[in-house]
């Protein structure tokens, strides 16, 4: 199952309300805000992710997706400007 | 190969590659420069020599283009820092490869005869209209406009994707730096 991350209502981040041990179904409530990596969309959150796997090489990454250089670097650089706008 | 590869080959294909393929068309483009007499004032205007002279003809061509790179890579390292040399010589070389197919059409002879029977039927309009030479007139320019708005969108998309404009303000300042160094190009490589 998909984590929903963004409100289906007002498009407003979700924060988190409850967690729950799998093992003793001990539930935890509060008003918990994500990490900013899980703010990310789906796709991004994929990119970091891949990035990380390919030792961070932005090279490798291009390999991988069949893509030049420039166009992963670009991508990577679109996705640092959101991570810091989620960070203000 | 889909559209996108096509009107962008920038955004896929390895920075290697694309060098190699923008130097054999710099190659192609001095050979066909020397068979139809023609060559580059700046990037964007074909002229032609009654006595061809390969030197200079090759040295205004090549002028043409680096002035080009030139010009675009102190503007993309302004906008951009991380722009790179390579990205903007594969910009302006695989942007040239399209009007490879322009330059040869002052050479063909029935183009000159089509056009003086067409000028002809215009100023005395007598006779069959020369339907086929309108057509034939027509389908060269059409293939000439064409060969240059897939030169302008490659050029386009090339800087773009090397220096990761996207703001509007960047674009219109890309399209009178470029437009400028054309014409500056033009005046100063006569």
């Amino acid at each position: 199952m998909k984590l929903p991350i963004v409100c289906p209502s007002c498009d407003h981040t979700l924060n988190v309300s409850q967690m729950k041990c799998p093992s003793c179904a001990t539930q935890v409530n509060g008003d918990y805000e994500l990490p900013v990596l899980l703010k990310l969309s789906r796709d991004d959150q994929e990119f970091v992710l891949n990035f990380l796997l390919s030792s961070g090489s932005i090279k490798e990454m291009a390999k991988q997706a069949e893509l030049s250089y420039p166009t992963m670097r670009n991508k990577m650089d679109d996705l640092i400007e959101k991570v810091k706008k989620l960070q203000n | 190969m889909n559209w996108k590869t096509i009107f962008n080959p920038f955004e896929k294909f390895d920075e290697k590659y694309l060098l190699a393929l923008g130097i054999i068309s710099l190659i192609a483009i001095i050979l066909v420069n020397q068979w139809t007499s023609s060559y580059f004032t700046s990037i964007y205007r074909i002229d032609y020599m009654e006595n061809f002279d390969f030197k200079k003809a090759t040295i205004s061509t090549i002028i043409s283009y680096v002035s080009m790179i030139a010009v675009l890579f102190v503007l993309g390292k302004i906008l951009y820092k991380k722009t790179r040399i390579i990205d903007i010589i594969n910009t302006v070389l695989i942007s040239q490869i399209p009007l490879i197919i322009i330059l040869p059409f002052q050479k063909i002879e029935y183009t000159k005869i089509v056009t003086k029977r067409v000028i002809a039927y215009q100023d005395h309009p007598s006779g069959a209209f020369p339907i086929l030479d309108f057509i034939f007139m027509f389908l060269s320019i059409a293939i000439a406009v064409g060969a240059m708005i897939y030169s302008i969108v490659l050029f386009y998309n090339g800087f773009k994707t090397a220096t990761n404009i996207k703001k509007w303000q960047h674009v219109t300042l890309f399209c009178i730096v470029t437009f400028l160094t054309v014409i500056l190009c033009q005046i100063f490589n006569k």
